[in-house]
């Protein structure tokens, strides 16, 4: 068997792996070298005008220093750690509840599982422009408005003029979309604590809280590690939702994966800029991920 | 865990907690059921 895979083993990794290299990591680590220059899109623009020669236009870090100094990036990028913050405690919350009721149920979990996974088939955009028609019509005209059910000001008119309500309406939909696939996850989680901790914790006189902080929790450990760092990648990548409900337009309202897609077109066509932008926000989510990763592996609990 | 005899707070409990999940299987559906 192992001398099967040894010899089989390149043959059957070097076409995936060549697709990787081509499509992910050498774009990838040009992007990077574009970032230090002029790059234009099909020239670079050096200190004595256009050039073909990438190093004649070596800026060093002036991309960098030019996105941070840009309002909309910083504006893009509180945004986006706001939301990120919210939708990571949100998400977790509403998918641990929807996976321990599932359990404790233990009927008709099938219909709730496949209903609560529904809009995880749903793409992106087609997503966003539900959302809209719900917050433009739905919640402003027949739930929350003023002739509304129940007027809730609030929940009204949430993709106008307010961040904060922005930031709610997008929160609505990250939660409604992410929390049936982290339901899911927590529900394997569940399926893999034996009864017997409960049966033990229930004849030494545990309540339902004790053994939910005390057994639940801790043995879930493996599944938080899962779910929160696909939120947080997740929520920070996040683009078609928020250009779908801002149409992309105002400065402040921006997620920071929309407002490096728009940067190209705020500063001309100055590639070097958006490519730059592009690195710190990969450099921000990666940091973020990894230590989280890192942070709540160490709390796992190890199975004996 | 003895699930062949429940209290009635038990069966309460599980009558509540199949009602919350109803709920939220609603809210769940009505977005896209909207759109139809």
């Amino acid at each position: 068997m192992s001398k099967l895979y040894k010899k089989w083993f390149f043959p059957f990794v070097l076409p995936a792996f060549a697709i990787f290299l081509i499509v992910v990591l050498i774009p990838f680590i040009i992007g990077i070298f574009y970032s230090f220059t002029g790059w234009r899109g099909s020239f670079f623009m050096g200190p004595n005008g256009r050039t073909t020669n990438p190093f004649e236009s070596f800026l060093g870090l002036k991309n960098y220093i030019a996105a941070f100094k840009q309002e909309s990036f910083r504006s893009a990028f509180l945004f986006s750690v706001k939301f990120t913050v919210l939708a990571v405690i949100a998400v977790n919350v509403v998918a641990l509840a929807q996976a321990l009721l599932v359990n404790a149920i233990g009927k008709a979990v099938c219909v709730f599982r496949a209903t609560f996974f529904l809009p995880n088939l749903l793409g992106g955009l087609s997503l966003g422009f539900i959302w809209l028609f719900i917050f433009n019509n739905i919640f402003t005209k027949v739930l929350f408005g003023k002739e509304g059910v129940i007027p809730i000001k609030f929940l009204t008119y949430m993709t106008d003029k307010d961040p904060n309500k922005l930031m709610f309406a997008i929160l609505i939909m990250a939660v409604w979309q992410m929390s049936g696939y982290m339901m899911v996850i927590y529900t394997a989680g569940l399926a893999n604590i034996s009864d017997d901790y409960y049966e033990a914790a229930s004849i030494d006189g545990a309540n339902a809280f004790q053994k939910f902080f005390k057994i639940t929790i801790p043995m879930l450990m493996p599944s938080f590690t899962i779910v929160f760092f696909l939120v947080l990648s997740r929520c920070f990548m996040l683009l078609d939702q928020n250009i779908a409900l801002t149409n992309n337009a105002p400065q402040g309202y921006r997620m920071l994966a929309a407002q490096v897609l728009k940067v190209t077109n705020d500063t001309n066509g100055n590639y070097g800029i958006a490519q730059a932008e592009a690195v710190i926000f990969f450099l921000v989510v990666a940091t973020i991920s990894i230590t989280q990763t890192v942070i709540l592996k160490g709390k796992e609990v190890e199975m004996q | 865990m003895n699930n062949s005899v429940q209290t009635t707070g038990q069966k309460l409990g599980k009558v509540v907690m199949f009602i919350v999940l109803l709920i939220m299987g609603l809210v769940t559906i009505f977005p896209i059921a909207s759109c139809l």
